[in-house]
């Protein structure tokens, strides 16, 4: 299928409030890094799939335009891909197809937000309701996945206190992140217990940060890469999915476009057991309860058994399949880059460079991206092995 | 009975921003509080940017201040356009606008919605810069004398805090 | 030369100021239905949908939200470019050359929900450009004036441009203006930035189209009257106005070498029969046939002047009408693929060529004054377009493949349109 796609070169900006720098210089700062992660140039670059969330975030249209030459686009093919939260993951994936239908050999898939441009990203959160109906009640994402995670919490019987402690997991293994936003040391239950509930029933401590920050991949076609790396991430599935926000029997605890994406990216992969198979996953976990829902998604494990697998510890970083070993995006969240972020992440784990947060001796890797009105998902499996 | 009323929904979207313009873009807009249009030299290809941006694109190379040179407020116009019919809908009451579509400091600036015409965009090119200033010319008198080569001079509003338009406009030498 | 997908059916609403009867996900889902009739598929037979559209234009940001199901994405690799539907096409084209899938839905839609000259005061960068409120219309008319004053012409090649289009237009049923109009009537017509008078710009428009692309063997399955893409190619300039030479898009030029070399096109003007081009203004026009390398620069005018670029000329431009006659924007670049098809297959009706014509050129571009540009190039077979058939039996041929036949067979049920009003 397509020829034999690696990612060769990852660059991340921190996640925080990028007070002294624009939003060109922010996504030059990832698209330097990822040049000097592999040893290649801007002149190196045939193309770029360009991804930026909503306009309304920091108020520019077409942000491509202005920001495309500031990641080295500057005549060069460039497009941008938008879709909403999965944005980082789709130009990702863009930038794999890019690459896999023979149209480029070197490809840069760069994405990026500056949420610290807006008075508030629930704003720009906000317009993301339909302006007929819903709008009206414009109460941004965390209330929309409030439904969901109560909605998941009483169709399986859940207690609170499953989602404070995928928070607390998340926050653990940040630690060991330098790109990470939300850094506390000695961060425990207690203390994640204790914040204030913001909309019933997610707690301050359930919910992501407000990240400036941008993410840069380069893609490279088969026959380039061992001149560039002897340690590239293989790209071994793609899927990018869509469910919709009106179907009928819709079931905000049971993502069934994601479910979708990942069996189609474990048969390109040749996964048939993605529990024992895969060895991290990196997951699109704007709020703690989403970690439970999208380990179902993504199928380690039946609809409603999430929480029984977080109980067996099998996710945490001792255990057999860690998930966000980087602290996920419940530590750092610009939109735009998250799920970017993911695909980053897990292609470190098998290129062997995630540092601190390193999954020892990590062969396969899933980097999972969403956004939308819950409905857009991405996956990305990553190999050290073609 | 037929309850569609065939009709549009009315409404706007009002976010407010804060536009981080960093050190390069934010060195430019400084200049001209002080009068002074600043350029910025790449190392590189020795090309010099005026207005600043944070790249030599050619050479992708990230500006830095040392890079900064100082420019004459003046130049010629390489091209220009005379903006004769109001290309924007009317304009709406200001404090509708504040809230709609403009950034918070309309109020400080109210030429943000573009001035009532006749009025001229101008591609400067400043004397010792390699690229084009875009910029407004205003006034009949200026107008008319408007041409591609014509020297231009830079008027310098009363007030000024760091903004594009502390510039106000440029005249006709 | 690549013959790795063709079109094989496409759907257009047509081009209107603004329809307010309609809501957006009607407008879609029926151009999306329409387009299946046409080529004989069900949803069930696509694997990838590709759409196009704008946030800040739809006043919704993530704009496909609402509007995924309506366009058939429902529980598909789906994905958005937010660039003109003709980006959204190279996409799809992309995903079909992997083989990961083998039939592509291409859907694009522009309402003109916000005024586009919000749309475009938008685009600009809160520092520079902002502040003097330059948006479309004066942006692309420093780009007019710099491109006159370079090769020394007045105002008037670009009127004989407004003309042809817009007689053209007449002709086509689904374009929104439908007046003819003399030279003397264009630049006789009120200035909005000189040199761009009224005539001289696009209408405010909305639409939507749906196109299908399906991989070489499926292609032939499909249709008896498939259009190939034969070669594509993209390119982006400079931002900032006053750091690029306006007079001549770079990015134009580096397109159309990069579709010309994948389709073996050494000299366009003599290699293809006619062209699609998006002229946000008619200054553009001449532009973009010197980019595309139909004239040397600063000749553009020649095209228009002997009648070269007339329906009847030796290498017709527009034939549609082009976006002088309709241009709904994010739609328009992806309306040219479709105009070209129509030709290429002989479905043009009352605008069809009627010189002998196997490929043509596509073009299309975004951004202020011709920032970035896509240039495709369409070609038919060899034989002379067979009449359609009926659709029943193209439907039959395509459920012989397997992998179709069973994704049709398995496909969940989709939302069944409304009987809309009309
Ligand atoms: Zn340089």
């Amino acid at each position: 299928m397509g020829r034999r796609v690696a990612v060769v070169g990852v660059g991340m900006t921190e996640n925080k409030s990028h007070w002294d720098c624009s939003m060109p210089a922010l996504y030059r700062l990832a698209v330097t890094r990822a040049l000097a992660d592999c040893g290649l140039t801007h002149k190196d670059i045939q193309a770029v799939s360009f991804g930026q969330s909503p306009e309304y975030f920091e108020g520019i249209n077409h942000p491509e335009k202005w920001l495309a030459e500031a990641c080295g686009g500057y005549l060069k093919p460039v497009f941008r891909i938008h879709t909403g939260g999965t944005v980082g993951g789709s130009a990702a994936i863009g930038g794999y197809y890019l690459v896999a239908s023979g149209m480029f050999d070197v490809v840069l898939a760069v994405s990026g937000n500056k949420l610290n441009e807006t008075a508030s990203a629930q704003i720009g959160l906000g317009t993301v309701y339909d302006p007929i109906i819903g709008r009206q009640f414009n109460t941004g994402a965390p209330s929309a996945v409030a439904l969901q995670s109560l909605r998941y919490m009483s169709k399986y019987g859940y207690n609170e206190d499953y989602g404070i402690r995928a928070a607390v997991q998340n926050r653990q293994n940040a630690m060991n992140n330098p790109y990470a936003q939300l850094k506390i040391p000695g961060y425990n239950f207690e203390m994640a217990k204790s914040t204030p509930m913001l909309c019933y029933p997610l707690r301050l401590a359930d919910m992501c940060p407000t990240s400036d920050a941008a993410c840069a991949m380069i893609f490279v076609a088969e026959d380039r890469v061992r001149k560039i790396t002897d340690r590239p991430a293989w790209v071994r599935g793609t899927a990018a999915t869509a469910a919709g926000v009106y179907y009928a029997d819709r079931d905000w605890a049971v993502p069934i476009e994601l479910r979708k994406a990942a069996e189609i990216a474990y048969k390109q992969a040749g996964i048939k057991d993605p529990l024992k198979e895969l060895d991290v996953v990196e997951l699109y976990n704007a709020f703690s309860w989403q970690e439970l829902v999208w380990y179902e998604g993504i199928g380690l494990c039946d609809w409603g058994e999430g929480g029984k697998l977080f109980d067996k510890g099998i996710t945490a970083m001792t255990g057999s399949l860690p998930s966000n070993p980087s602290g996920g995006t419940l530590c750092a969240n610009s939109i735009g880059a998250a799920a970017m972020f993911r695909k980053a992440e897990a292609a470190l784990q098998v290129m062997g460079k995630a540092g601190a947060r390193q999954v020892q001796g990590a062969k396969l890797s899933l980097g999972h991206g969403w956004g939308g009105a819950i409905q857009f998902h991405t996956i990305m499996v990553f190999g050290s092995e073609k | 009975m037929d309850s569609n009323q065939y009709r549009v929904l009315e409404g706007n979207i009002s976010v407010p921003y804060r536009w981080t313009p960093g050190d390069i873009y934010g060195r430019f807009l400084g200049g001209l509080k002080e009068k002074k249009i600043l350029g910025f030299r790449c190392p590189e290809c020795k090309k010099v940017y005026a207005p600043a941006t944070d790249i030599c694109t050619a050479c992708y190379y990230g500006f830095k201040p040392e890079d900064q040179v100082e420019l004459p407020d003046a130049g010629v116009v390489k091209s220009f356009t005379v903006v004769r019919a109001n290309l924007w809908p009317p304009k709406p009451d200001p404090e509708v606008v504040a809230k709609a579509i403009a950034p918070t400091k309309l109020e400080d600036h109210p030429l943000l919605w573009p001035p009532a015409p006749p009025y001229a965009l101008v591609s400067v090119k400043i004397e010792g810069a390699d690229t084009e200033f875009i910029h407004m010319v205003k006034g009949e008198r200026n107008l008319g004398k408007l041409k591609v080569g014509s020297k231009v001079k830079a008027v310098w509003a009363e007030q000024r805090e760091g903004y594009l338009l502390d510039l106000d406009h440029f005249e006709v030498a | 030369m690549e013959r790795k997908a063709a079109i094989v059916g496409w759907a257009q609403s047509p081009i209107v100021e603004r329809d307010e009867r309609i809501h957006k996900t009607e407008m879609i889902g029926r151009t999306v239905q329409a387009a299946l009739d046409k080529s004989g598929l069900s949803i069930g037979d696509i694997d990838t949908v590709i759409s196009a559209s704008c946030d800040t234009m739809d006043g919704a940001s993530i704009s496909n939200v609402f509007v995924v199901e309506s366009m058939g994405g429902f529980m598909k690799e789906e994905s958005k470019v937010e660039e003109d539907g003709a980006y959204a096409a190279l996409y799809a084209y992309l995903r079909l050359l992997t083989g990961h899938h083998k039939t592509a839905l291409i859907v694009a839609h522009g309402r003109v929900d916000t005024p586009p000259q919000f749309y475009s005061w938008m685009m600009t960068d809160p520092f520079l450009l902002r502040p003097l409120g330059v948006e479309m219309v004066s942006a692309f008319a420093l780009q007019a004036n710099s491109y006159l004053s370079r090769y020394n012409l007045d105002e008037r090649p670009a009127a004989k441009v407004v003309v042809k289009n817009r007689a053209n237009g007449v002709r086509n049923p689904n374009t929104q203006v439908r007046i003819p109009i003399s030279e003397a009537e264009v630049l006789k017509s009120p200035v909005l930035a000189s040199p761009i008078k009224l005539a001289d710009a696009s209408p405010r428009s909305e639409a939507a189209c749906a196109l299908i692309l399906a991989n070489g063997d499926l292609a032939r399955k499909i249709t008896p009257n498939p259009v190939w893409i034969e070669g594509v190619g993209y390119n982006h300039d400079l931002y900032y106005l006053g750091h690029r030479d306006l007079a001549r898009p770079e990015s134009l030029a580096r397109a159309a070498r990069m579709a010309y070399a994948q389709a073996g096109i050494r000299n366009p003007r003599k290699e293809t029969d006619f062209a699609e081009v998006y002229e946000p203004f008619s200054f553009s026009e001449l532009m973009i046939c010197e980019g595309l390398g139909l004239a040397e620069a600063g000749e553009g005018r020649k095209l228009v002047e002997k009648g070269i670029a007339n329906l009847d000329g030796a290498y017709p431009v527009n034939a549609s009408g082009g976006a002088l006659c309709g241009n709904p924007i994010f739609v328009a670049g992806l309306l040219r693929m479709v105009e070209a098809a129509r030709q290429l297959t002989g479905q043009a009706g009352e605008y069809q060529i009627k010189k002998d014509i196997r490929r043509g050129l596509v073009h299309a571009t975004s951004g202020f004054c011709l920032q970035s540009n896509i240039v495709y190039v369409l070609g038919r077979d060899e034989a002379k377009p067979k009449p359609v058939q009926a659709r029943k039996q193209v439907k039959d041929k395509v459920k012989k493949t397997g992998k179709a036949a069973k994704k049709a067979a398995s496909r969940k049920p989709v939302r069944k349109k409304k009987a809309g009003r009309k």
